[in-house]
């Protein structure tokens, strides 16, 4: 009798509590995920980038956004070094480092593969603001191996 | 340079990082796994990559890291068919009533405060792409771990696998295993349900128990009749290995095919092979030489995916050891417990807590599989890598405090504790 009472002390008073606590998690909210590469448009270089020649301008392929809830790291391109951190309200998503700093906003229409906003960065050895628009890349296989 | 030369430059570095911090930590009393841990780390980003950004990114390009993660899980598929294959159900039968309490008990102890700690972590960790129920179960899974290979070295290592409390915590780790990845098959399924394997759930599921059933009631005899069969040939362990290997990757293949992971169908070869004692022995120590070469590329796989700097700020490092708290008082809590409750002394049921709170190399399995379905955040991800190895390095210090050589050597030596290592 005392090894029932204490498997069901032990054992199953613990499963009921997981069984309630799956229940009253489903009300919860996470962030909206902006996690991946986004592939980014520049809409029209500004300031400093327009007294650049064309080589030195630059090249803004993708930038990677790790998240972990609200908190974001952007790398660029391949580069496995975090570029900015910072973090994400709502939609609007504002991060800053020493080279690059990004303001920007989920597409208003609710589409949250679209990015648009101000990404700054160092251009010729000048902070460079310019707006731009990004679209998430589809994600690669994310199986194991 | 070309790829092949580039893969070789890693294998080197790693082995030799491995080699060296596998040293370090057998002179601290330490099992050689956690230094092989360790040296994954080490040429991750968290250290590697952060003071020499260039020579990083050189050794392990992007483009070269499908080649490394390949090796590493071959090696992977390996180790798990090894853990399978020293798992004997025998080991739980032989303790009774009370082996079966303090198994259950440190799972469902630890995986119920997992899902409290989900509870907080979901909003703040997690993003709206991930469902709670697939985070919460994930986070009760990796709190529920138990590293039975790693455990069995360091009852070996320190004489006592034939007392009665290595006798039992191995037992328990062994029902524990088995328990965590079924659970973690389920989960698997269910996040990859739909979209990632074009099946749905049930179908996946019941898939997979037609598989199992398969497997136990006609695999497993004809398995053990082949291989008695082989063995009055006169086939030596060097031959009946690779027809083994070849049975488990078959096995890996459908249970991926089913959804449920290629790691679970190598686990449930090595668990229906027969137990014969030495045939066990002879089978893990052939094979160990393949995971002694590719499990340190699993450990830097690991470590190139961790990066400290997302725990850069205090909050984030509140988290990290609220989540290092949660692991160590549900499973070292809820083992005690058990163990004081069915009747076992406070010394003896600490030590059973402490080994029981070893989660080592299956935790890492663990949490690689929730980084690549998407369930887990890199900086999770990261934060769960710094438990398993704070668990995993405490129990070789606590257990000499707790229970040390000269009290062990008192007891009578346990009937049944036999396990290959």
């Amino acid at each position: 009798m005392r090894s029932i009472l204490l498997y069901i002390s032990l054992v199953g008073l613990p499963i009921a509590g997981m069984v309630v606590a799956l229940q009253l998690g489903q009300g919860l909210a996470a962030p909206a995920s902006v996690a991946g590469v986004w592939r980014v448009e520049l809409v029209e270089p500004a300031g400093g980038i327009q007294r650049c020649n064309e080589a030195t301008a630059p090249a803004l392929p993708s930038l990677q956004i790790i998240q972990s809830g609200r908190r974001i790291a952007i790398s660029v391109g391949e580069e496995k070094k975090i570029a900015a951190v910072g973090e994400l309200r709502e939609a609007t998503l504002t991060a800053a480092g020493d080279s690059l700093q990004v303001n920007a906003r989920l597409h208003r229409d609710g589409d949250r593969t679209r990015l648009q906003g101000f990404i700054s960065l160092r251009v010729c050895g000048n902070p460079a603001e310019m707006e731009f628009h990004a679209s998430l890349a589809p994600k690669r296989e994310t199986e194991i191996h | 340079m070309s790829k092949i030369a580039i893969l070789i430059m890693q294998i080197g570095t790693i082995l030799l990082a491995s080699g060296i911090m596998g040293w370090i930590c057998k002179r601290f009393h330490q099992p050689r796994v956690i230094g092989e841990m360790l040296a994954g780390i080490l040429l991750g980003p968290s250290l590697l990559g952060w003071v020499a950004p260039g020579f990083s990114a050189a050794l392990f390009p992007p483009s070269s890291l499908a080649s490394l993660s390949s090796l590493s899980q071959v090696g992977i598929l390996v180790y798990m068919f090894v853990v399978g294959l020293e798992l004997n159900p025998r080991l739980l039968r032989d303790r009774g009533h009370t082996a079966l309490l303090i198994s259950h008990t440190s799972i469902t102890i630890p995986a119920f405060l997992g899902m409290l700690l989900a509870f907080y972590l979901y909003p703040r960790l997690s993003n709206d792409n991930v469902r709670f129920t697939h985070f919460a179960l994930f986070l009760a899974i990796s709190m529920s771990v138990t590293a039975f290979p790693v455990l069995a070295r360091i009852l070996t290592e320190r004489g006592l696998m034939r007392t009665e409390v290595g006798a039992m915590a191995i037992a328990c780790a062994a029902f524990d295993d088995v328990s965590a990845w079924s659970l973690l098959a389920i989960v698997v399924a269910l996040v990859r349900s739909g979209h990632l394997s074009g099946m749905s759930f049930w179908t996946q599921i019941l898939g997979s128990l037609a598989y199992v059933s398969l497997a136990i009631f006609l695999l497993k005899p004809a398995l053990a009749r082949i291989l008695k069969w082989r063995q009055r040939k006169g086939a030596g362990v060097g031959e009946i290995a690779p027809l083994c290997l070849l049975v488990a990757f078959g096995s890996a293949l459908i249970t991926e095919g089913l959804g449920i992971h290629a790691l679970f169908g190598a686990f449930l070869i090595g668990a229906l092979m027969p137990k014969e004692r030495e045939f066990v022995q002879s089978l893990t120590e052939r094979l160990e030489g393949v995971t002694l070469l590719l499990l340190p590329l699993f450990f830097a796989a690991t470590g190139l995916r961790t990066s400290i700097a997302l725990v850069s700020d205090a909050e984030m490092w509140f988290y990290c050891a609220l989540v290092v708290a949660v692991a160590i008082l549900g499973k070292f809590g809820g083992a005690m417990i058990a163990a004081r409750t069915s009747g076992m002394g406070w010394r003896e049921s600490g030590a059973i807590g402490i080994l029981m709170n070893t989660r080592g190399l299956m935790e890492l399995i663990v949490l690689n599989i929730g980084l690549d379905i998407g369930i887990i955040s890199p900086a999770l991800f990261t934060i769960l890598v710094l438990m398993a190895l704070i668990t995993t390095f405490m129990a070789g210090p606590l257990i000499e405090l707790i229970y040390p050589k000269r009290i062990s050597d008192r007891e009578p030596a346990a009937v049944g504790a036999e396990v290959a290592v």
